[in-house]
This record gives structure tokens, sequence and C-alpha cells, in this order.
């Protein structure tokens, strides 16, 4: 039998290989990015909000112990990030509507439609939440942690981690109700 | 994790699509980030690409040369001292190589065979669908090469994200699993756990109902007769009554 393996291109024998950080920044750079966008980063600030992250990544994590606190530590950094480069934009520019904020970079493929799409209306609705809730919904919805981990990563107790994430999720499913609505009634 | 109905779960999955980085822009922040810490103090693993700063250099070769001033003295004695401590650093760093590698054999019952024709006859296919539906596949075009990736800070990862797959699944939301093995692939295309990815993939897609999905689950049967995850696929993607040809003594990890 063919081995999968054996029509797979060869790697390179040579070029640079990658540094820890590039790997750690490869495997951390998705969660990091949608962090910043729910957390309310706007698109044009995305990259050098992403940029601070792993450099403060990058001085702190020689010191760093403990792998399986790594998101944990990893959030913290991203979160004050997100509200400082949030806090910067908005004294920068009040007047910027939200749907300039939060509309994609760059031109969406048709086969990344129906993702841009649901993003943006993910997106809507957690900035339309109080940010205790945003970290909720967030974290347990779209990252997928175990409530646990969420009450680790915000440092809240493990029942109003419970008790938000029944309050969140009640309330997006009324906002997908509504949009599932307004989408059928535009037909 | 709580169950998330199809509705929630196809949105959620998709919105966590469209909120990442295109890969377009995990290289530009990179091209840009690399120079920065390049000047920056800390070096976090110091390999490849990372340049230091020339004040750096000129810091540690000051100290090399008021260092080697010092010391002249017991130059020989050094050397000598040095030697023995990188033997033994050398002995350590054996001794965690080993631990490392034999916990995750034994955490993952780690098995490297080739994905078999079947499977990547469901891959390609599911890939196809997945295209006009919503339904997204694993893709298993991984290599079985362990790379700089299979590192412990990326097999450490690999299990917890495995692991989050593995609840998503018996959360019951396949559509969210394959959205992170998916991930999981891109992120860390060659990491250790390969046969724990495919098994994943298979029952998300069969607890979806994927075409070729039961195709896929009869050849990781064939191929992985004596692998942990073999009872969770057969039940999940309903080949009891084949059960016979399942080898005795396996067992569903919980």
């Amino acid at each position: 039998m063919v081995s999968q393996l054996d029509v797979l291109p060869e790697r390179p024998q040579s070029g640079p290989k990658p540094s820890e950080f590039e790997l750690l920044y490869a495997e951390h750079v998705g969660f990091v990015w949608r962090c910043l966008r729910t957390l309310g980063v706007p698109n044009r600030a995305l990259d050098d909000a992403a940029q601070e992250v792993f450099i403060v990544v990058h001085r702190g994590i020689a010191g760093f112990r403990g792998d399986s606190q790594l998101r944990t530590w990893l959030y913290g950094i991203v979160r004050n990030i997100a509200y400082k480069q949030a806090r910067r934009v908005r004294r920068k520019d009040r007047a910027e509507p939200i749907d300039e904020q939060i509309r994609s970079p760059e031109p969406t493929p048709s086969e990344r439609a129906e993702e841009a799409q649901a993003a943006d209306f993910v997106q809507r609705f957690a900035l339309g939440l109080p940010e205790k809730k945003r970290e909720v919904f967030m974290l347990a919805l779209i990252e997928q942690f175990s409530i646990p981990e969420v009450a680790e990563m915000t440092g809240i107790p493990l029942n109003t981690a419970y008790t938000r994430l029944r309050a969140v999720r009640a309330e997006f499913r009324a906002a997908l109700l509504r949009h599932r609505g307004d989408h059928d009634s535009t037909r | 994790m709580t169950r998330l109905d199809d509705d929630e779960a196809l949105i959620l999955g998709q919105a966590r699509r469209g909120l990442g980085p295109t890969s377009a822009d995990e290289q530009r922040v990179l091209a840009n980030l690399l120079p920065q810490i390049a000047l920056s103090p800390s070096a976090a693993g110091g390999g490849g690409s990372l340049r230091r700063s020339p004040w750096a250099v000129r810091i540690a070769g000051s100290v090399a040369v008021m260092g080697a001033i010092a010391l002249s003295g017991g130059l020989g004695y050094r050397r000598g001292w040095d030697a023995g401590i990188a033997q033994q650093n050398s002995k350590i760093t054996r001794v965690n190589a080993a631990a490392v590698a034999s916990s995750a054999t034994a955490d993952a019952k780690l098995e490297l065979a080739p994905p078999p024709e079947a499977e990547r006859a469901l891959v390609s296919e599911a890939k196809a669908a997945s295209r006009g539906s919503v339904i997204r596949t694993h893709s298993v075009t991984v290599s079985a090469t362990p790379s700089a990736s299979s590192a412990p800070l990326g097999l450490d990862e690999e299990v917890r994200q495995l692991r989050r797959v593995e609840r998503a699944i018996r959360e019951g939301n396949p559509r969210f699993a394959l959205v992170l093995l998916e991930e999981l692939d891109q992120a860390m295309p060659a990491g250790q756990l390969l046969e724990e990815r495919r098994a994943a993939g298979i029952m998300a897609n069969c607890q979806l109902g994927a075409s070729g999905a039961v195709d896929g689950a009869r050849a990781f049967a064939k191929t992985h007769a004596g692998s942990a995850y073999l009872t969770r696929v057969v039940e999940i993607c309903g080949l009891e009554s084949e059960r016979n040809s399942v080898a005795p003594g396996t067992h569903a990890p919980r």
C-alpha cells in the first residue's frame, strides 16, 4: 500500500530551523488573535496588539514556570493588552462606527463568506456584553475551555463562572433566534 | 463545556474560524515581530532566526573579557570543572528526554501508522463536501516525522488540545471537535499524537453522519487493531455487528 507519507513533499533540508519562540507563536497566534478581536481590539490595531502580546511573551517566557498554566498566563497578557489597545483606540477616534471596527480587514474569499458572517455576528454579540460576561462567552463558547479552566483564567470563583455562562448562553440563544428571524425575513 | 445545539455549534464553529488570523496575517505579524524581539533583552529558546542585538553582544563580550582576565590563573581548572558540569548536564538531559518520551507514550499509546486509502478517501470526500456545506472535516495530512514541534512544549499543547477535542466529542459537539482538530493540524502538522487525531476525526465524522465516515472507521479498525480508541470508534460509528473482527483486550479510554 502506498503510504500517505510517500506522496507528501519532502521537507527542505536547508533553511533556518524555527526557534522555540516561532513554534510557540504558531501554536498560540490563533488564540491570541481571536481573543483580541472578541475583546474589542479593532482590526486596524490588531497587528500592533498581537505583536505587543508576543513581545511580552518573549520577555517573560524564560521566567515562566509550569506549562499547565501557559494559556492562563498568555490570556492575562492578551487581556491587558486588549483593554489597553481598546481604550487607546477609543480615545483616539471616538467617532468611528462599530461597523468600521469589526469589518474584515481584507476582501473575503467566497469560501470564507459564511465564516466572516458568523464571526461578524458573534463579535457584535460579544462586544455588546459587559466585559465580565464577554470573557466567559469567549473562553467557554468560542475557545471551548472547560468552566474550571475559564474560572482559573479569569480569576473568578467556579460558581460565578457557571452562573455567567448560563446567563450568557441564554442571551446568545435569544440573539441567535433574532438573527435567524431577521435573516429569514429579508429573504 | 456545555452541550451546544446544532445552530449554536455551527455559528460558533464558523465564527471561530472567521475570527482567527489568515495565514497572511500570521506571517505579516511574525515578520514584523522578529526584528523587534531581536532587540529585546530575553531570548525564548534562543534558536534559529533570533538575532542578538549589538548591545547584548558587546555586554557579553565585556563580561567574557573580564572573566578571562580574572580567571586566567585557573583556566585549566575551570575547563575541567566546565567539562564535568557539561557531562552531568548531558546525562540529565538524556534522562529528561527519556522521561518525556515515556510519559508521552504512556499517555497516548502512540502508534505511527500511515493512514489507509479509505481514510484518505474519507478526508478528501468530506473536504469537498465541506466547501459546499457546513460540515468541516479534520484533515489527516500529517507527517509522521517528528519535527521541532514535537519538543516537550509542543507535546503538552498537543495533549491539551486533544483533551478539548475529546471533550467536544463526549459532549456531542462534533463540529467543534473538527474545527479544533483542523486548527491543531495547522498549528502542529507534525505532532506526536497522530493516531489520536485520526481516531478523534473519525469519531466526530461518525457523530455527524458524514458519508464515508464508517468506511474510515473500518479502515481504522483494520490498521489499528490494538488501539485504545478502537472500542469507542466502533461504538460511535455503529460497527458493533462487525466487532468479532476487533482484537480482544482493547478498551476505551475514559
